[in-house]
């Protein structure tokens, strides 16, 4: 809490480390329960982003408060929230820094959650193997991978997947995953009301709760693995459940739509972008039940092996 | 005269010399040099200078994200000029790149890794409509109209009081345009003729070695056919740029430029003299003070000590000079985001009053910020 | 691009040159990575840095040019030879398109240009 308020917490976020400060209590408060259980940073560990979040201006930290989140040189386009909000101020500050300054990376725009196996009989070492779930927001990409994440798989991000273009990893990027208005009912049904965060009613984009990251996320979260599944949900209520295979240009095309820096990575973009396509499955799925979706990922993830 | 903080000195003039830092010190000048809009140029100069290996865990990722960025900047400024280029095709017009532009088509050392990927171009004061005609017939449009803020105030103000069009924007590749007749303000209290510069700009100079080299080389294609202002001229103008034209607050790169140039070309025969009587001339004494003063003082630019000397009859009196020794060390500084800032924010704001008064006579200027405050303020579009 | 289905809009707004007798050729073939799925190519140019998809015939289009500068007429020509019983109206337009496109992408320039 003192780390907080002095703003020399620094913790790590897969291959990243925040550096994050804050004078509002409510935010630190808030903060810390949604971030329980995160590895701190060593001090032989360099900091990538710096984040701090605070009021607008110093009447209104007592007056109808309003914060922001302030990264310095980072230009952000957000505005200011209600002091409630604080939490999805540094949420939405923190991504649009990893979004818009980790060229070492391509980005994905998508959930990716990863299963882990035990080394073979031999003492083989079998790498962890991913999917990927991209489409537009609101397709339900957030609910299934909260759903994997919390099933057998484990949570890489619902936001960013992180790619190093020399070797085709997906880097963990594991942070809260947010969940939007009935999705939310559907998982606190499942899960249990104390992996979430308080309610924030009222946000820009409804009611949101955060669904803290399962612990061993976070403890394994230098743990690289390999992309073998791309899926595009579509949650279709009454709907027919339905699996459409993809490949090809269009494949290409899909991925790539789902990139948010390829423009910026150039030839290295377009080489590791072809190869998936190349490698990987590709599906289109639609689903009713988050059950269904999730049991289509399985059985997609066993076919690709 | 205080100076830049020391890290990040070191890394800006002898990255050879940095190493073994912890990781805290790293992580505070990696964030000064993003601020500065330096750290790719850093990154290009640690792995020349082979500094690349022994860093902290998580930095590499911060520096090879810097380069990327730093290549994909350079590949739209190149391209980009050829499409320019392929817009002018057929007509017969001197075509005069500056700053980023100039600098990658001169291969002049400041290049390297500098982001803006802006283009600006310098072109007679009576081709300037048929330039922009061509250019909104071509794909680019107006910046303002984007925003939707087009007829505006703004646009008049560029039009009748300021030395360039208002900006354009090509439609398909988002990149801006900015072109000039000349490189000050015809309401500036100093004002340099653009026909001065035209007359006296050098064609870009092949770099391939052979024909056939350059026949295969695709900046080659990009850079052949522009002309970029001749090197006192390039100097002057960056000067102008940063002392009299825009904002300090922010301008250590441009600085960094100035130094690069400096140090590029004190070795000409004759370049000292050339320079302080063409400051002279164009009436651009006084920034060129500023620029040699700064960049030797913070950023130890080998300005020889008779070209010092000689740039002193451009000296503002005493006591300006004082406050600016006081005020643009600050200004340049970039602050670490947990550090206070109130002394920077001050000096930066009273450097910002500075420059318009340089450019506006003063009735003119109280014009303009009230116009400014009364659409901060909420005013209507068309005040 | 290409795809011969769409009418031609006018003429092209972006450069006035654009006549059948117009030579056209690929100023650095070197710079563009390929590759290929299916019937379909992929296209880096490292001088853009931007990512084209060519269908069939742009890509037999940009192979033609790449052999050798042709103009409209010529690979009309060369084209409706390779292609029988396409409707030559639909493919002198999609021809005439692709041109286009290939043009304000710059993956093509006038000979006399360079």
């Amino acid at each position: 809490m003192r780390g907080l308020r002095r703003g020399t917490l620094k913790f790590k976020v897969g291959p990243f480390v925040a550096r994050i400060g804050t004078t509002y209590p409510l935010l630190q408060q808030d903060f810390l329960d949604i971030y329980e259980g995160y590895p701190l940073a060593a001090p032989e560990d360099f900091v990538h982003f710096n984040l701090k979040v605070g009021p607008v201006s110093l009447l209104r930290r007592w007056f109808r408060p309003k914060v922001i989140a302030d990264g310095g040189f980072v230009a952000s386009p957000f505005v200011p929230l209600p002091g409630d909000l604080a939490i999805l101020a540094l949420e939405m500050g923190l991504n649009w820094q990893v979004g818009t300054k980790s060229d070492q990376f391509l980005i994905f725009h998508s959930g990716v959650v990863a299963k882990d196996f035990e080394p073979s009989a031999t003492g083989e070492v079998r790498p962890s193997r991913a999917v990927l779930m991209a489409g537009q927001s609101g397709a339900g990409k957030s609910t299934l991978t909260a759903g994997l994440a919390y099933n057998g798989w484990r949570l890489f991000s619902d936001e960013f997947a992180l790619m190093d273009t020399s070797d085709l990893q997906l880097y963990p990027y594991p942070r809260p995953i947010s969940l939007k208005n009935q999705s939310i009912e559907v998982m606190v049904e499942r899960l249990g009301e104390e992996v979430f965060s308080r309610p924030y009613l009222d946000t820009p984009k409804g009611t949101i709760r955060y669904l803290k990251a399962p612990g061993d996320s976070l403890r394994n979260g230098d743990r690289p693995a390999r992309l073998d599944l791309v899926v595009f949900p579509e949650y279709s209520p009454g709907a027919p459940a339905q699996v459409a295979e993809f490949e090809g240009a269009e494949a290409f095309a899909m991925l790539r739509g789902a990139s948010v820096n390829c423009d910026r990575l150039g030839q290295a973009a377009f080489d590791a972008i072809s190869d998936l396509t190349g490698r990987c499955k590709f599906f289109h799925l639609q689903y009713d039940t988050l059950d269904m979706a999730m049991r289509m990922v399985e059985d997609l993830m066993e076919e690709a092996a | 005269m205080k100076g830049l903080p020391a890290d990040l000195k070191t890394l800006l003039v002898a990255p050879h010399m940095a190493g073994g830092w912890s990781a805290e010190r790293w992580s505070r000048v990696a964030y000064l040099a993003q601020a500065a809009g330096v750290l790719t140029r850093i990154s290009v100069d640690l792995t020349e200078a082979g500094k690349r290996t022994g860093l902290p865990q998580g930095l590499e990722g911060c520096l090879l994200s810097a380069e990327r960025n730093g290549a994909r900047n350079q590949v739209r400024l190149s391209w980009e000029m050829d499409r320019i280029k392929r817009v002018f095709w057929d007509r017969d017009i001197k075509i005069v790149l500056l700053k980023g532009a100039a600098y990658l088509a001169g291969d002049i050392p400041c290049t390297r890794g500098r982001l803006s990927s802006d283009m600006d171009i310098l072109v007679a004061k009576d081709e300037l409509a048929g330039v922009e005609a061509t250019l909104l017939d071509a794909g680019w449009v107006s910046a303002k109209e984007i925003q939707g803020d087009a007829e505006d105030y703004d646009d008049l103000y560029y039009r009748r009081w300021m030395h360039e069009l208002p900006p354009l924007v090509h439609e398909g590749r988002g990149t801006v345009i900015d072109v000039h007749h000349t490189i000050l303000p015809p309401t500036g209290r100093v004002t340099a003729d653009g026909s001065e510069l035209l007359e006296l700009a050098v064609p870009v100079e092949s770099l391939a070695a052979t024909e056939v080299e350059a026949a295969n080389d695709p900046a080659e294609r990009s850079r052949q056919g522009y002309y970029v202002l001749c090197d006192t001229d390039m100097l002057l103008h960056s000067t102008v740029h940063l002392f009299q034209d825009g904002e300090i607050r922010g301008g250590l790169r441009d600085l960094v430029d100035q130094r690069d140039m400096i140090a590029h070309f004190a070795d000409r025969p004759g370049f000292w003299d050339r320079l302080i009587a063409r400051a002279e001339y164009l009436g651009l004494g006084r920034p060129l003070f500023y620029s040699l003063r700064y960049a030797e003082a913070l950023l130890d630019a080998p300005v020889p000590e008779p070209a010092l000397k000689a740039s002193q009859r451009f000296a503002p009196p005493l006591p300006v000079r004082l406050l600016m020794d006081l005020l643009v060390p600050r200004a340049l500084t970039p602050t670490y985001l947990f550090d206070s800032n109130r002394v920077v924010n001050f000096a930066g704001e009273l450097l910002y009053m500075r420059s318009h008064w340089l450019r506006m006579p003063p009735v003119m200027l109280a014009r303009h910020l009230a116009i400014k405050a009364w659409r901060r303020a909420g005013g209507t579009k068309t005040a | 691009m290409g795809s011969g289905r769409r009418p031609i809009i006018g003429r092209a707004r972006y450069f006035s040159v654009i006549e059948a007798s117009t030579v056209w050729h690929l100023p650095e073939p070197g710079s563009l990575v390929w590759r290929s799925f299916d019937s379909y190519s992929l296209l880096f140019n490292e001088r853009s840095g931007d990512t084209h998809v060519l269908d069939p015939l742009s890509r037999e289009i940009l192979d033609l040019l790449m052999e050798a500068p042709h103009d409209e007429t010529s690979l009309v020509r060369e084209l409706s030879s390779l292609m029988e019983g396409q409707d030559p109206a639909k493919l002198e337009a999609a021809i005439h398109e692709t041109l286009e496109a290939f043009d304000s992408a710059g993956l093509i320039i006038p000979a006399y240009f360079s």
